[in-house]
């Protein structure tokens, strides 16, 4: 028995001491890469000094073809020193595309040449280990290269990616449990509310104005996702306003001409039905337009929204809405050149990045879709090389007074930093390298959207990258954008309350199960219950919103009627 | 130090870490979400904690969406008798000394033990209501013209006719949709599942000598089923029974989320569903809260009846 007991304690103690010294283990890649290069690159002076000279000498020397690029080719030829060539393949090849130059090779030697004395010596190897910064971000195939981008800049950080707690609902409960990441991305002006109110975001107004950046410099009309009340409390990663692509090969074959950024929706629908294909059975097999199902893009051509400027009441319920919302239910039923609920659902996946309508479209099932420049990250894989694209504005539509409204909004996502997170000083870091020139010119070479530094959007490396000649619509992209506008949002409303109450409503729209009219008259009343209970909640709140309505805004309450906290009084 | 004492310590030793996990994993959420349910704990920084009594329950038996969902919950369950039938069938069938009957069980285990989200991306290619091999072969078989057929993921009829917006039934909502497709999942995924295998080795556990004397009573197949086989399992079937009460009750949650988010027009959010999306997309906690201890109500409640009523059943 006494054994038995020891036996009992001894396994309680490992247990513990697992529990407690338990950390996955990560190597330095500067120290991983010094290493390999004393190893294995020749040097002239002695065993563990090497000059960038050592460097290009071995460059030329394993660059079997001579195109002054070392790639898997490269290393196939060379038995000896394969080994070598792989190791700086995939250590330093910063854009990923599998080919290595000789910049690519400088920026490496730039990097481990910590003391910056033009020799790769063993005082390049760091003094403290690095910072492991943690990023909730979606996992898209790009972000892997603006990660490179950030460590290389920064070697005293090492960002890692965590895509799999990046919802709100994640990012908030570690955070308030003090296990939350150091950055995180915020997709619209609810969830930024819903962050600064947890106390997750961190206010960093005074953080950037010490470090002379203003987020002036970044496009206006995602500013609702930077500041709220006021205050900043992120940088902007990047920015989008939807558009319209098409596949030139079905214009050409129908005899349809492209077209123009002067066109309404009228020769929108008419080119849609052109292009239309049915089946022997009658099915649509290829739409005329595909696209999310954007009643916010109807909404903001109509001039209408979902809340009054100030956010005190929804106005949903307003003629210039309904008839937005019966426009998009008519491109379905009327019109027949939206794909029904039904069809999309078949041919979506699982709905997120990267699937559902752009590969609907890429899988030539769509002439034409909504879409952004993003879409690019996805299209320009080598499989869908066949695809000539063309990209155009957003139809005008032509208003009851006979003006023809181009409105659109913007989307995008701003970098937050969270304000119970271990390493703040990276967080701010990485959130202030979101302004650089750098940052933005990787986001408009990848085309994961625009660089959210509004002048570094305007160079000929945006209109014309040399690797992608044929896309010669960027301009498209970022007139969209110049024309985009802030949505109006509600602060005395959750966002994710109001998301469920359209998208039911939506939904049923969308299904032909209620006419607009009556989805939005019962969407508006509500959401102005919501808001009516959120301020029986909240008496911060509260307070705000007598202000805004001392100031002439309309409360969501019609005359006369009780209101709750009116009741316990 | 006494034996008795020194065995009880040992014990507790090797307890400690799963005591000391359920503990703080599972027991004391469970105690702070009843606390958390009398309280108006939201995870906004300008609402102070207060503790409010029962107006979250009271809110809940005015709040629409609860009973929806309760409804929706309910209306998914109606496939359990079927997919218990289904489980008894199949054990009866796969306890036959038949050759192979190992593959088979397997085969028939197989959708148990893969990741539920890669069996509902199968199942929602299967139910895409144009080019599905579903819709197909109905086209084919029944001739049916495109209009014809059923929506499923996509559609909010019901074959109760069920109203999307309000407790109550409406002509034209009668039909095929997701909830539909939800259940005809849950029964697949279902049959062959852990009710088999309980009705196997319940099987296994019957006496032959019951058959062999039913035998020279003259009794048939069917005979042998409803007088020997039946009665004996009535315990089997009993937890079965219990068991599935609770899990339909509870369920839900992973075909909502990963196959149609609880749409369309809220047609497929269950309990479990809504007490996510309050709690950790509302972050309306000591609601969500009040939801959760309202639904463990139910499912007790439900539970005691099956005892009181059930057990009556249950004469082995």
């Amino acid at each position: 028995m006494k054994y038995l007991f020891v036996i009992a304690l001894v396994f309680l103690g490992i247990l513990s001491f697992v529990a407690y010294s338990w950390r996955p283990e990560t190597q330095d890649p500067r120290v991983q890469g010094l290493d390999f290069l004393f190893q294995h690159i020749p040097s002239n002076n002695s065993e563990r000094s090497i000059s960038y000279e050592n460097m290009e000498e071995f460059f030329c020397q394993v660059d079997t073809d001579k195109d002054m690029s070392l790639t898997a080719k490269d290393a196939e030829k060379s038995l000896e020193n394969q080994e070598e060539i792989n190791f700086l393949i995939q250590n330093a090849d910063d854009d990923l595309d599998g080919n290595l130059t000789q910049k690519e090779m400088t920026a490496l030697f730039s990097y481990l040449d910590r003391n910056k004395d033009g020799r790769l010596t063993v005082q390049d190897y760091p003094e403290k280990p690095q910072i492991e910064l943690i990023w909730c971000s979606d996992d898209n195939p790009v972000r892997r290269e603006q990660i490179r981008l950030f460590n290389r800049l920064y070697p005293e950080y090492r960002v890692r990616l965590d895509p799999q707690n990046s919802t709100m609902d994640k990012i908030i409960v570690q955070s308030l449990a003090g296990v939350g990441p150091d950055v995180f991305d915020c997709y619209n002006p609810y969830a930024l509310s819903t962050f600064v109110r947890a106390g997750v975001a961190k206010d960093i107004t005074e953080e950037l104005r010490a470090a002379n950046l203003s987020i002036e410099e970044a496009w206006p009309s995602l500013h609702p996702i930077l500041v709220h009340e006021d205050r900043v409390y992120g940088a902007l990663n990047n920015a989008a306003a939807p558009a319209i692509w098409y596949n030139k090969r079905m214009f050409d074959e129908a005899g349809v001409p492209y077209p123009s950024d002067d066109w309404t929706w009228e020769e929108c629908i008419d080119i849609c039905r052109r292009l239309t294909v049915r089946n022997a059975r009658g099915q649509i097999t290829r739409y005329g337009i595909i696209g999310f199902w954007d009643w916010k893009l109807g909404l903001f051509q109509h001039g209408a929204s979902i809340f009054n400027p100030e956010g005190t009441r929804c106005v949903l319920d307003k003629p210039e809405a309904i008839a937005a919302m019966q426009f998009m239910q008519d491109l379905i039923y009327k019109y027949e050149v939206m794909p029904t609920p039904q069809a999309e659902t078949a041919l979506a996946s699982m709905g997120g990045w990267g699937s559902g309508v752009i590969t609907l479209f890429a899988g030539e099932r769509g002439a034409m879709a909504i879409g952004g420049r993003w879409w690019l990250c996805i299209l320009r894989d080598p499989s869908y090389a066949h695809l000539k694209l063309g990209a155009v504005s957003i139809p005008a539509l032509k208003l009851p007074d006979g003006t023809r409204s181009r409105r659109n909004y913007a989307y995008g996502k701003s970098t937050l930093v969270n304000a119970a997170g271990k390493n703040i000083e990276g967080a701010l870091t990485f959130v202030k390298f979101l302004f650089s020139p750098e940052w933005s010119a990787l986001i408009n070479r990848q085309a994961d959207a625009l660089g959210p530094i509004v002048r570094f959007n305007y160079t000929d490396d945006f209109l014309h990258n040399p690797k992608h000649p044929e896309e010669d619509y960027n301009d498209v992209w970022r007139t969209a954008l110049e024309n985009a506008e802030a949505e109006i949002i509600s602060p005395y409303v959750n966002g994710q309350v109001v998301d469920r109450i359209l998208v039911k409503q939506t939904d049923l729209l969308r299904i032909n199960l209620k006419s607009a009219r009556d989805a939005m008259v019962d969407a508006t009343k509500r959401i102005n219950e919501a808001i009516i209970e959120n301020l029986a909640r909240d008496r911060v709140l509260r307070d705000q919103y007598y202000a805004a309505l001392k100031k002439g805004a309309e409360p969501a309450w019609e005359p006369g009627a009780k209101l709750p906290w009116e009741q316990k009084r | 130090m006494k034996r008795q004492t020194q065995t009880t310590l040992v014990a507790w030793c090797f307890l400690l870490p799963n005591f000391l996990g359920f503990c703080i994993f599972t027991a004391g959420p469970v105690l702070f979400s009843f606390f958390a349910a009398f309280t108006n704990w939201t995870l906004s920084a300008t609402i102070p904690l207060q503790f409010i009594g029962l107006q979250n329950f009271t809110k809940l038996l005015r709040d629409p969406d609860f009973w929806l969902y309760s409804a929706n919950t309910v209306y998914l369950m109606l496939g359990m008798p079927v997919a218990i039938g289904g489980s008894l069938a199949l054990a009866v069938l796969l306890s036959q000394k038949i050759r192979g009957v190992v593959v088979y069980r397997t085969l028939f285990y197989l959708p148990s033990f893969t990741a539920g989200v890669a069996l509902f991306i199968l199942w929602k290619k299967l139910f895409n209501p144009d080019f599905g091999p579903i819709n197909l072969i109905l086209q084919y078989v029944f001739g049916l013209t495109p209009s014809q057929l059923p929506g499923w993921l996509s559609s909010t009829k019901n074959i109760l006719g069920l109203a999307v917006e309000n407790l109550g039934f409406t002509r034209s909502q009668f039909g095929i949709g997701a909830r539909d497709a939800i259940i005809i999942m849950g029964i697949w995924t279902a049959v062959g599942g852990g009710n088999m295998l309980l009705y196997l080795a319940g099987i296994s556990n019957i006496p032959t000598e019951l058959y062999e004397a039913a035998e020279i009573d003259g009794a048939g197949t069917w005979a042998k089923f409803r007088h020997v086989t039946w009665p004996q399992l009535a315990p089997t079937t009993f937890f079965i029974l219990v068991m599935s009460f609770i899990g339909g009750l509870q369920g839900g949650f992973e075909q909502a989320r990963v196959m149609t988010m609880g749409g369309p027009a809220g047609t497929t959010t269950t309990l479990s569903y809504y007490i996510y999306t309050k709690a950790f997309e509302e972050f309306q906690l000591g609601y969500a809260s009040a939801v959760a201890w309202m639904l463990f109500v139910i499912i007790f409640g439900i539970t005691l009846l099956n005892w009181r009523f059930g057990s009556r059943y249950v004469n082995y």
